[in-house]
C-alpha cells in the first residue's frame, strides 16, 4: 500500500462529482418509477458501499493489481460457468442468490476481461510489437470470446454485446493495420448480407439461426405500432416525449407512476427521468455522461504507461456502448434488450460493481505520469 | 550520462505514446457523435413531437389487460356429467384506484376484514399494492414494503363466495369500499365423491406457482402463455400434465385510460379460448365403487396377523391390450376443492399425506396427529407406498432364467433340505417358514412361490455372466416395466429402486443376483407392477398406461383420441410365455398362495403373490453425534399382481398394501373385487 499526498491531490475530484450528479438523477428516476416502495433510498445506501468500494481500489497500486489479471479472469470465467447451474430467475441462470442478495458475475467479468486484454496488449507495445498477423490477434478474440459465449449461454445478450463494445474500443486505440479493419469490415457485411438473403430467400432457415423473439425485437423496433410487441417501446416513446422542454416535474412523471412504463427504475429509468424533467434535464445528464467520458479520455492520455492507457480505453468502451444502447433502445434508436443504464439504473450489484470499475481508472489517473515541471 | 539516459527513454516512451494519442482522439470523436445522435433524437421526440405524445399520454393509452380462458372440463370414461368443471362464484375484487394513498389502502383493508371476515394481512397481500402486514416475533403488526406481483390497472380477487349477506353490505357501503366490486367468477370444483382425486391433481394460483417447487416453475417456464396473477393452473395430476388442453387462451382486452390512470371506455378486445375438455380412461362407476370396497375393507385387513397399523392401499387396474387405466386407487384420499380457497397450514397437515399420487409417486404413511420432528420420526419407522415387491418379481426372474437357459420348462428340481446354500459358508435361502416343496418345475415354483428356485436361478445366472449378471436382469426388467418409468402421462412419477445395483458394487454379483431373484432389494411403484403383469400377460409387449381417452374442443368436436403406443417388445418364445402364465394360473388353483381368494372365480386368472418382508432403519445419533442407521424392525408388505381372462387377458391389477401382513390374503380379495366390478361394467 502506497498512498502519499501527492495521489490524493492528484484524484480526479471532478470524476467524483459528476458520479454525485448521477447519484441525483438515479435517486429522481427511481422514485418517479416505484412510488409505493423506497427503492431510491436503498440505491443510496448502494451508492455508500460503491464510494466505499472506490476509495477501499484506490489504496492499492493498479500496478500491483495488474499483475492479478489473468488469475482472475479465470477466477471470473470459474463464476460464469457455476452461474450456469444455479436455477433460473426470469428465465436466465444470470445471478447467484445469497439470501435475497443476487450477483451478477458477468458486471465483475467486465473488469476482469478489460484488465486482462489490456495486460495482453501492453506487453505487446512494451516490447515494441505491434498486431501484425491474425496470431496476434486471436488471444484479444479469445479472451473476450470466452466469456462472451458463456453470457449468451446463460442468455444474456444485452450484457454479451458490451463485451464487444469493450473490444472494437480497445482494438481501436491498440492501432490495428488497416487490412484487419476491411477484413472485421467485410465479415460484418457479409453475415448481414447473408442473413438478408436468407430471410428473403430461405426463410425457415432463417429463423432456425436468429430466434424468434430477436426476430420479433428488430420488427418491433421498425413498426412498434403494428408489432404485437411494440407496446414497451410505445409506452416508452409516449412517456419520453410526453415530458416535453421542461418535463412534468419531479414525481409527476404520470405515465411512470402508474406503471406503464416497464421496468422504469432499472432497464426504463432513462424514460422517467426524461418524462419528469423534460429534455433540458435528460440533455443535462446525457452531457454529464459525455463529461464523464472526457475526463476518462484525459486519465488514458495521461496515463503513465500502456496498460493503464488500455484499461481506461476498455472502460470507455464499456460505458459509451452501455450507455448509447440503454438511452438508445427508450428512444427508438436501438432495438430493446436487457442494458443498465450505468450508476442510474436500480441494483447493487451493477451499481457496486460501477464503482469498482471506476475505483480502477481513478486509481490511474492519480497514479499518471510525472509532468515536465516536476 | 545517467540523466541523460533516462531523459531519452522518456522521450523515447513519449513517441511511442504519441500514435495511440491520435487514435484515443478520433476515438473520443466518434463517442462525441454518438452523444450528439443521443441529443438530436430526444430533441425530436420531445421539442417537434412533444405535443403529440403529450395528448397520447392525455388521452388514449392502449393499456390492456389479460382476460383468463375457460379452463376445460375433466369427465370421467363412461361420463356424460363432468367430474371437474367451473361454476360461477360471487368473487370480491379490488381494482386499484389512482391516487389512492398508502393510509387509504390500509383503511380499505381493515374495513374488508370486518366486512368479509377475513384476516386483514390476507387481504392486502392480495390486494397487491407494494406493501403487506408484517407479524414480527411479539405479534406485532407493521407495514413492510413487498413487491407487486401484477400490474397496477389489473383486477384482484379478494375472497371468492362471497354470502348473500357480504354482496349485500358491500353493495350497501360501495362509498366507503373504493375499488371494490362484486363480480361472478369461475371456480374450479371437484366433483365431491372424490373421484381419483391425486391422480386428476389439483389447480392453484399461478403467484403461488412461481414461489413454489422448482420443478414446477421449469414447467410453466417453457410454456408461452402469459397467465394473469391469479388464474387458476394445474398443479398436480392430469391438471398439470394436460395443462396445454386443459388453458385455451388467453384473451386481452384493450382499453383507452387518461393520464390519471382511469378507464375511459373498452375499445377492443381479444377473446380468450376456452380450454378443451379431457375424458379419463378412469371409469368413475369402476373407482368410486373400488374405493368404497377399500374403504371397507381396510378395518378388516387390520385384524389380520402383522396388519395392525396398515392405513393406505395402492391399486391400479389397467386394460391389458390398450394399456388404458380404468381405475387407480391412492387411498386415502382428500377433497381437492380445498386448494380454490387457499390452504391454510393446519388444513395442509390434515391432508399432506394423501396428496401424493401413491401409485405412482412415494407417499408417506400418515403419522396425524403427531408434528413437527415427532412426526419424521414416526413417518421414518413406517414404509411408504413403494415397497419391496416380494415374490410378485417371480415371474420375471423365471422368464430370465428360461429365456437365458439356465433353467427349461420341463426339468424337475428337488429342493434342498433345510434350504438352498448358495454362496460359501453359511449363506441360505430358505422358503416361506422353512417349507420344503420337494421336486418343483417351473410352473411349481411360481404356484408355491418358492426362494430357493429363483435363488438358484439368481446364482446359475451369475455363473454364467459374473459381473455382468445384473445388466442382463436389468435388461429384462426394463422390458417389463421395472425401473424404469411406465410413460403415464402424469407428473413426477418415480420409476422405482433397485437396491441390488449398490450391493452389487460393494458386496458381490451373486449376493445381488439372489436377493434381486426372489424381489429383496428393489422397490417398484405400483403403476410399476400392474403395467409388468400386463406386459407379462401381452406376451412382453409393453403398454404406455393411458389415462386420457380422448380430447374434445369446447364445441364437442374431436381434437384427439388417444392411441394404443407400444413402449418396447420383449421377443421372448411363445413356449417360454405359456411355461410363466401356467405357473401364474396355478397361483390361484388348488395348492396355490392365492387359492383361497380365487377358487371360486368364474374365470381363469393368473397371479402372484407377494409378502415383502421391510427392514425399517432408522436413524439414530451415536455418541459422536453422527447420523447412524439402526434397525427398528421388520414389517410384512401386501403386494399382489394379476391379469385375467388366462387365455385372453384384458385386465390387469396391481395391489399394494404397506404393513399390511400375507399379500395374498390382504391385496388379493381387493383384486378379486377389481375384476369382478370390470366384469360387470365391461365383461372379462
Amino acid at each position: 500500500m502506497d498512498f502519499n499526498k501527492r495521489y490524493f491531490r492528484s484524484l480526479d475530484w471532478v470524476m467524483i462529482l459528476l458520479i454525485l450528479c448521477l447519484a441525483v438523477f438515479s435517486f429522481i428516476g427511481i422514485s418517479g418509477a416505484t412510488p409505493n416502495t423506497n427503492d431510491e433510498w436503498k440505491q443510496l445506501f448502494f451508492y455508500g458501499m460503491g464510494f466505499a468500494v472506490l476509495f477501499g481500489i484506490l489504496l492499492f497500486d493498479y500496478n500491483t493489481i495488474s499483475n492479478f489479471s489473468y488469475p482472475l479472469y479465470g477466477f471470473g470465467i470459474v463464476l460464469l460457468i457455476g452461474v450456469l447451474f444455479t436455477p433460473a430467475q426470469m428465465g436466465a441462470h444470470s445471478w447467484y442468490s445469497f439470501n435475497g442478495i443476487n450477483f451478477q458475475p458477468s458486471e465483475l467479468m467486465k473488469l476482469f476481461v478489460i484488465m486482462s486484454v489490456a495486460k495482453y496488449l501492453s506487453d505487446k507495445s512494451e516490447r515494441d510489437e505491434s498486431i501484425e498477423t491474425f496470431k496476434d490477434l486471436m488471444p484479444v478474440l479469445l479472451l473476450i470470446g470466452i466469456p462472451l459465449l458463456l453470457i449468451l449461454v446463460q442468455p444474456d445478450l444485452g450484457t454479451a454485446m458490451v463485451f464487444m463494445g469493450i473490444m472494437i474500443s480497445m482494438l481501436v486505440v491498440s492501432g490495428l493495420h488497416k487490412r484487419f479493419y476491411v477484413m472485421l469490415g467485410s465479415a460484418t457485411v457479409g453475415l448481414f448480407g447473408i442473413l438478408t438473403l436468407l430471410y428473403f430467400f430461405a426463410n425457415d432457415f432463417f429463423f432456425k439461426i436468429v430466434r424468434r423473439h430477436q426476430w420479433s425485437r428488430i420488427e418491433s423496433w421498425w413498426q412498434p405500432e403494428t408489432h404485437p410487441d411494440g407496446y414497451h417501446l410505445l409506452q416508452s416513446l409516449t412517456a419520453v416525449g410526453s415530458g416535453k422542454l421542461f418535463g412534468k416535474g419531479i414525481g409527476e412523471g404520470t405515465q411512470a407512476r402508474y406503471g406503464w412504463v416497464p421496468v422504469g427504475e432499472s432497464d426504463f429509468v432513462f424514460t422517467v427521468i426524461a418524462e419528469e424533467l423534460g429534455f433540458i434535464g435528460s440533455s443535462i445528464l446525457i452531457l454529464i455522461f459525455f463529461f464523464m467520458i472526457y475526463r476518462m479520455v484525459r486519465i488514458a492520455m495521461n496515463a503513465k504507461d500502456m496498460f493503464g492507457m488500455y484499461v481506461v480505453t476498455g472502460v470507455i468502451g464499456m460505458f459509451v456502448f452501455q450507455i448509447f444502447e440503454n438511452i438508445g433502445m427508450t428512444i427508438q434508436l436501438m432495438p430493446i434488450t436487457g442494458i443498465t443504464l450505468p450508476f442510474v439504473s436500480y441494483g447493487g450489484s451493477s451499481l457496486v460493481s460501477n464503482f469498482l470499475i471506476m475505483g480502477m481508472v481513478l486509481n490511474i489517473g492519480m497514479r499518471h505520469k510525472k509532468l515536465t515541471f516536476e | 550520462m545517467q540523466n541523460n539516459f533516462q531523459n531519452n527513454y522518456e522521450e523515447k516512451k513519449s513517441n511511442i505514446f504519441k500514435p495511440f494519442y491520435k487514435r484515443i482522439n478520433y476515438l473520443l470523436l466518434f463517442i462525441f457523435l454518438l452523444f450528439i445522435l443521443l441529443i438530436i433524437r430526444l430533441s425530436f421526440l420531445q421539442i417537434v413531437k412533444g405535443e403529440h405524445y403529450s395528448q397520447q399520454a392525455l388521452s388514449r393509452s392502449d393499456k390492456y389487460i389479460t382476460i383468463p380462458a375457460m379452463r376445460g372440463r375433466i369427465f370421467s370414461r363412461e361420463g356424460n356429467k363432468p367430474i371437474v368443471y367451473n361454476r360461477p362464484s360471487p368473487t370480491a375484487v379490488f381494482t386499484e384506484i389512482e391516487k389512492m394513498k398508502k393510509e387509504e389502502l390500509i383503511k380499505l383493508s381493515e374495513d374488508l376484514e370486518k366486512a368479509l371476515k377475513r384476516p386483514r394481512e390476507e387481504i392486502l397481500k392480495k390486494m397487491d399494492v407494494g406493501f403487506v402486514y408484517k407479524i414480527d416475533k411479539n405479534g406485532k403488526m407493521t407495514i413492510r414494503e413487498a413487491p407487486r406481483n401484477s400490474q397496477r390497472f389489473m383486477e384482484k380477487d379478494i375472497k371468492i363466495d362471497l354470502t348473500q349477506k357480504e354482496i349485500a353490505y358491500l353493495s350497501e357501503h360501495h362509498l366507503d369500499f373504493p375499488g371494490i366490486s362484486v363480480q361472478t367468477k369461475p371456480i374450479r370444483v371437484y366433483d365431491n365423491r372424490r373421484i381419483a382425486v391425486q391422480t386428476i391433481g389439483y389447480v392453484r394460483p399461478y403467484n403461488i406457482m412461481e414461489s413454489s417447487l422448482n420443478s414446477l416453475n421449469e414447467i410453466y417456464q417453457r410454456k408461452n402463455e402469459k397467465y394473469t396473477p391469479n388464474q387458476l393452473v394445474g398443479f398436480e395430476g392430469v391438471e398439470l400434465s394436460y395443462e396445454d388442453q386443459l388453458h385455451g387462451k388467453n384473451g386481452k382486452r384493450y382499453f383507452s385510460v387518461d393520464a390519471n390512470g382511469n378507464v375511459q371506455s373498452e375499445f377492443n378486445e381479444v377473446p380468450p379460448k376456452k380450454g378443451n375438455d379431457i375424458y379419463l380412461t378412469i371409469d368413475s362407476r369402476m373407482q368410486l365403487e373400488i374405493r368404497d370396497f377399500i374403504q371397507d375393507y381396510l378395518p378388516k385387513i387390520r385384524k389380520t396377523k402383522d396388519a395392525a397399523d396398515t392405513k393406505s392401499i395402492y391399486a391400479v387396474a389397467m386394460e391389458v391390450q390398450t394399456g388404458k387405466i380404468v381405475s387407480m386407487i391412492s387411498y386415502p384420499e382428500y377433497d381437492p376443492n380445498i386448494w380454490i380457497k387457499g390452504v391454510e397450514k393446519s388444513l395442509y397437515d390434515q391432508v399432506k399425506y394423501y396428496v401424493p399420487n401413491g401409485t405412482i409417486q412415494s407417499a408417506p404413511y400418515d403419522v396425524s396427529p403427531k408434528k413437527g420432528m415427532e412426526a419424521l420420526e414416526e413417518i421414518a419407522k413406517h414404509p411408504q407406498s413403494i415397497v419391496p415387491t416380494g415374490s410378485t418379481i417371480k415371474p420375471a426372474t423365471l422368464l430370465m432364467g428360461l429365456s437365458e437357459k439356465v433353467i427349461s420348462s420341463y426339468e424337475v428340481w428337488q429342493d434342498p433340505p433345510g434350504g438352498y446354500k448358495y454362496g460359501n459358508g453359511t449363506d441360505i435361502v430358505r422358503n416361506d417358514k422353512n417349507h420344503n416343496y420337494g421336486a418343483i418345475t417351473p410352473q411349481i415354483a411360481l404356484q408355491k412361490s418358492s426362494n430357493t428356485y429363483m435363488a438358484r436361478i439368481g446364482k446359475l445366472i451369475n455363473d454364467k455372466y459374473n459381473k455382468n449378471s445384473i445388466y442382463i436382469m436389468q435388461k429384462y426388467f426394463h422390458a417389463l416395466g421395472l425401473g424404469v418409468k411406465t410413460g403415464i402421462p402424469l407428473p413426477f412419477e418415480n420409476h422405482g429402486v433397485q437396491d441390488f445395483v449398490a450391493t452389487n458394487r460393494n458386496i458381490s454379483s451373486l449376493a445381488a443376483m439372489v436377493q434381486a431373484s426372489f424381489g429383496q432389494q428393489e422397490r417398484y411403484t405400483a403403476m410399476q407392477l400392474c403395467q409388468y403383469a400386463a406386459t407379462v400377460a401381452n406376451k412382453g409387449k409393453r403398454m404406455q398406461p393411458q389415462i386420457v381417452d380422448k380430447i374434445v374442443d369446447p364445441s364437442g368436436k374431436l381434437v384427439e383420441k388417444v392411441a394404443p403406443k407400444v413402449m418396447n417388445h420383449l421377443n421372448i418364445p411363445d413356449e417360454i410365455w405359456d411355461t410363466v402364465h401356467e405357473g401364474m394360473h396355478m397361483v390361484t388353483q388348488r395348492h396355490g398362495t392365492a387359492n383361497s381368494t380365487f377358487g371360486s372365480f368364474p374365470y381363469r386368472v393368473a397371479a402372484k403373490t407377494g409378502t415383502s418382508d421391510q427392514d425399517i432403519y432408522i436413524p439414530v445419533l451415536n455418541s459422536n453425534g453422527e447420523k447412524k442407521y439402526r434397525k427398528f424392525g421388520t414389517v410384512a408388505n401386501g403386494v399382489f399382481i394379476a391379469y385375467a381372462p388366462l387365455e385372453n387377458p384384458k385386465l390387469a391389477v396391481s395391489v399394494v398394501i404397506p404393513q399390511g401382513g400375507y399379500g395374498g390374503k390382504s391385496c388379493g380379495g381387493i383384486a378379486r373385487k377389481i375384476f369382478e366390478i370390470y366384469d360387470k361394467y365391461y365383461g372379462l
